[in-house]
């Protein structure tokens, strides 16, 4: 319910715009909304000055969506929101956490209907609030892991 | 939290508010006949329910609460009918004070305002739909 989906668009565009791949939606050229601006350089500097260059946070993020918990994206704490990540892989791991306690809500709510406990609106507004996020997530995922492919496959 | 997941919150209230306006009309209709059984006894009366607004810190918004369901302490009706075992001395039958036409006019409102909620419900889920959509 927390992940805001301008606020996913804005931070998908400043990534796609410090790594120089272009922006979707209205475009927002003074790069105002800077608080995400830096999240993608940042960790390709971070892996480049490693020399370990891999696409490993979209794979972790695409373990994570299908429901069973990646021991090092659990164990690691726990990012507030989508607003100021400092690395695209605590926004994917960010983002992530929160679809799970979405999604988990969800089903709580579900067995509480087949009980006969729940109300029937909290039912399906928690179902279609968990839809929307990760409907959110997925879409934010995709493009910024091809926004990272992008970049590997670059000539240098 | 987004408005437009706020948006939903709100008019979930206002639906459940609504299924509790409908719960009593359902009451009402059904008891509509609904007599004593003792001689002289009260008969069934009116159910009537009202709304207040709350404010949820949570959310941030108005909320809509069902106040109190309250009895209509409106007139009864007396019908002449001595073999009724709810009959009083004089043979006269006390008779619950429900009015079919008013009941189906609440039963209406109920109705409408249910949809009106689930209206705004579905355009907020299509702004957000439209809004991710635009990533694609």
């Amino acid at each position: 319910m927390a992940i805001n989906p301008t606020d996913a668009i804005q931070a998908y565009n400043a990534a796609a715009r410090s790594a120089g791949v272009r922006g979707v939606g209205p475009s927002d050229p003074m790069g105002a909304n800077g608080a995400s601006v830096g999240g993608f350089q940042s960790l390709l500097q971070s892996q480049m000055a490693q020399g370990t260059a891999d696409p490993l946070a979209g794979q972790l993020a695409a373990a994570n969506l299908v429901g069973t918990p990646n021991p090092a994206l659990t164990q690691a704490p726990v990012v507030p929101g989508l607003t100021a990540p400092n690395t695209l892989g605590q926004l994917i791991r960010g983002s992530i956490q929160q679809t799970i306690d979405i999604t988990k809500q969800s089903e709580n709510m579900s067995m509480g209907a087949i009980a006969g406990q729940t109300d029937m609106r909290d039912l399906v507004m928690a179902v279609a609030n968990a839809e929307l996020t990760l409907q959110t997530v997925v879409t934010v995922r995709d493009k910024v892991i091809n926004a990272y492919n992008e970049i590997i496959k670059m000539p240098l | 939290m987004d408005d437009l997941f706020k948006t939903g919150v709100i008019a979930s209230s206002g639906m459940k508010a609504q299924a509790t306006r409908l719960r009593i009309v359902s009451e009402n209709i059904a008891n509509a006949n609904s007599l004593s059984s003792e001689a002289g006894g009260q008969p069934y009366r009116r159910k009537e329910v009202s709304f207040k607004n709350l404010l949820d810190k949570q959310v941030g918004a108005d909320l809509v609460k069902v106040n109190r369901i309250t009895t209509d302490k409106g007139e009864l009706e007396r019908t002449y009918d001595p073999s009724h075992p709810g009959a009083d001395g004089s043979g006269y039958v006390l008779q619950p004070n429900v009015n079919p036409l008013i009941e189906m006019m609440d039963m209406r409102e109920a109705q409408r305002s249910y949809e009106a909620n689930l209206n705004v419900i579905s355009v907020s889920k299509d702004m957000l739909s439209k809004t991710i959509n635009m990533l694609r």
